[in-house]
Formats: structure tokens, C-alpha cells, sequence
């Protein structure tokens, strides 16, 4: 099943063409220019993993990454950055994004990044729906 | 030894370091905005890559319409980076004299432009510079820079529901101005904005300039033409 993308930047034609490529990919990828319209999208689809470049106007990577874990503490989050420092790619990690990749990103080690958190995303679910399932049997007492 | 760390005292080393964040700080940003040129020229190519090794693959020729396209992309972010590159020039180069005679609206507009990304943070819009005339003015491009953006940051809290600055250059006699314009009246200053203001006075000391921004809907930088620096 082809992985479902959230990719979040606020220049369009960056968006425009990554999306297109990784569509080419089979991936199925939504684009958005504006972190609060991501947090829309957060709010009522499941995304296998979201891209978030690090600085946007209107409010700012790490932001996005906190307030979109706040929504769903299991999404997948890789950030893009134009100028990674140190400092922040630790904060970002501290924060819950799993990975950080420096612009201009090569696709191929994006694509793995997001292979690996379809299967990361996957293991929560399960994590999640087996212990629904302990709390139901145990709850009932069978 | 002792004596050299004795000497680094805060308040020297805090003066040292203003001009050096701005500097960084504008600097970050411009790497910012090539990265982002660079990324998007990236992909372009990548694109062009991908159809090339799709067309391979199903016997079909490439569209020339849709390479070109992709060519002219390519181009456009070489020209948009090339422009970032000659600010970054401008810029740098504003340190090479401690004194020179500059066209005032072009260094504002330096200065405003260097720092449109960073005012875009806070969804704020710096406006073009409005100017009637071109005046020339003797002073220290850097250091007027430095001060032109302390005096918009300080004025980030202040901006109107429109979340526009504008920013005018005038003369009168031989004094020329710099307006900050479309501002909210000042509030009480916090420590922050005491220790800012600290920061701007210094910097207007340096210019012989004097700073109007209390009890006001705007602030101006008056400077003299043939200034004298101190």
C-alpha cells in the first residue's frame, strides 16, 4: 500500500515538484504551504509520516512538530532544514521527530526515512490495538 | 592569563558580540534562502532525472515542452539565488571601511531585504522602501544597518492589524531621515526592550544619530549628510 504523506513547506514550488516526484515514487503525498492548514489536515486524516521544513513564516518547524504531536503523539514526523545547527536538530529530536535531513535532500535517503516510518507508525498501531485488546479481556473478566 | 580573563568583561564582550549577531543572524538567513534555492533547483533536476529514466523504461520519448519547462525553473532559481548572492555581497562589504559616503535608501533597502525573512517569522510584511529623491550620506553602512533593524525588530510588538511596516527615507535641510511607519503607540518598555534600548542608543551614539521612538506611532533616525562620525 502506498505510503500517505503530509509534506509541509512554504515554498510552493518546492512542494509542487517533491510532491510529483515521490507521487512518481507511489507514494501518496498531500502538500500544504501553511503549518496551520497542516494541523487542520492532522486533525481529521492519518499520515504515515509528515515532512516539516524547519523554518516557515507563521510559525516555525519546531512549533509545528510540537503542536502536531500534541494532536497525535504517534505521527511520524522528518524534518527539512535549509541550515541546520546542532542545537537544533537536538531540540527537534527531544521534541519527537524521528529523523532530520538537510536541504537540498536526496530523495532516495528521504524515501528510506519514510519506509521506515510507515513500519514505525505500523509497530505502534499494533502496540496500541493489542493492549485495547488486554484491557478489554482483562476489563470483562473471560 | 588572569589579566586577559579579567578583561573579557560581560558588558565588553556583549558590545562585541551585537554587531556579530547581526551579522549571523543575517547571515543564516541568507544561507536559508540559497538552501532553499538550491533545493528546489534540486529537485527540478531530479524531475528531469526521473522522466528521463521513466521514458527509458517505457519505450516512450520525453515531451520537449516539458523538458523545457523544467529547464526554465531550473534557470529561474539560478537567477533568484544570484540575486541573494549579490545582497550577501553588498552586505559583507559593508564592513570594508569604517566611513563611507552610501545612498541612503539603497543601504535601507539592504537592510530591510536582508531582513524579510526573518520579519516573515512573525508574519509581519516589511514594505518597499518609499524615498523622494536619492540622497548620498556619510556614515558607517554596518552600524546604520545594525540600528535600521534593532529599531524594526523593536517594532515587531507595535505593528498595525495590517502586520505591514513601512519604512521612509526623507530629507530636510541637511538632515536626512530614516521613518518606521505604521506602528501602535509604545507600551511600557520590559527588561528586554530596556536592554535592546540600551543597544540602540550605543548604536546611535557611534552614527551621531538621534533616535525618536517613545510616546509615538513611529519611530525616526535623523542623521546629519556630511555626518562626522565619532
Amino acid at each position: 500500500m502506498a505510503e500517505k504523506i503530509l509534506l509541509i513547506d512554504d515554498e510552493t514550488e518546492f512542494l509542487e515538484i517533491m510532491a510529483e516526484r515521490m507521487n512518481n515514487r507511489g507514494m501518496d503525498v498531500t502538500t500544504v504551504a501553511s503549518p496551520k492548514e497542516a494541523l487542520k489536515k492532522v486533525q481529521s486524516e492519518n499520515y504515515d509520516a509528515i515532512i516539516v521544513d524547519l523554518m516557515m513564516p507563521e510559525m516555525d518547524g519546531l512549533q509545528t512538530l510540537k503542536a502536531l504531536k500534541q494532536i497525535n503523539p504517534d505521527v511520524q514526523i522528518i524534518m527539512l532544514t535549509g541550515h541546520a545547527t546542532v542545537e537544533k536538530g537536538i531540540e527537534a529530536m527531544k521534541l519527537g521527530a524521528m529523523d532530520l535531513l538537510e536541504k537540498p535532500a536526496d530523495l532516495n535517503s528521504l524515501s528510506e526515512k519514510i519506509h521506515k516510518a510507515k513500519a514505525r507508525k505500523m509497530i505502534l498501531v499494533e502496540k496500541k490495538t493489542e493492549d485495547k485488546i488486554k484491557n478489554i479481556i482483562s476489563s470483562k473478566g473471560w | 592569563m588572569n589579566g586577559q580573563i579579567e578583561n573579557l568583561s560581560i558588558s565588553g564582550l556583549q558590545d562585541q558580540y551585537a554587531g556579530l549577531q547581526y551579522f549571523g543572524a543575517m547571515s543564516a538567513s541568507i544561507a536559508h534562502e540559497i538552501k532553499n534555492a538550491l533545493a528546489i533547483t534540486n529537485e527540478n533536476a531530479g524531475l528531469m532525472e526521473d522522466l528521463s529514466l521513466m521514458a527509458i523504461k517505457s519505450g516512450q520519448s520525453l515531451e520537449p515542452e516539458r523538458i523545457a519547462r523544467l529547464a526554465k525553473k531550473v534557470m529561474d532559481q539560478i537567477k533568484r539565488a544570484d540575486n541573494i548572492v549579490k545582497k550577501m555581497s553588498q552586505f559583507a562589504h559593508s564592513v570594508d571601511e569604517p566611513v563611507k559616503v552610501v545612498n541612503l535608501s539603497e543601504v535601507t533597502e539592504l537592510a530591510l531585504e536582508l531582513g524579510r525573512r526573518s520579519a516573515a517569522s512573525f508574519s509581519i510584511t516589511l514594505g518597499p522602501v518609499k524615498c523622494d529623491g536619492s540622497f548620498s550620506i556619510q556614515t558607517n553602512p554596518f552600524i546604520l544597518m545594525n540600528l535600521l533593524w534593532l529599531l524594526i525588530k523593536s517594532a515587531f510588538r507595535r505593528v498595525n492589524s495590517d502586520k505591514t511596516i513601512e519604512v521612509v527615507v526623507s530629507k530636510e535641510g541637511s538632515k536626512v531621515s530614516i521613518a518606521i511607519l505604521n506602528l501602535l503607540k509604545n507600551q511600557l518598555d520590559s527588561e528586554q526592550d530596556k536592554a535592546q534600548n540600551d543597544q540602540i542608543a550605543k548604536l546611535a551614539d557611534l552614527l551621531n544619530a538621534d533616535v525618536y521612538m517613545n510616546n509615538t506611532d513611529k519611530i525616526v533616525i535623523n542623521i546629519m549628510q556630511n555626518n562626522k562620525l565619532k
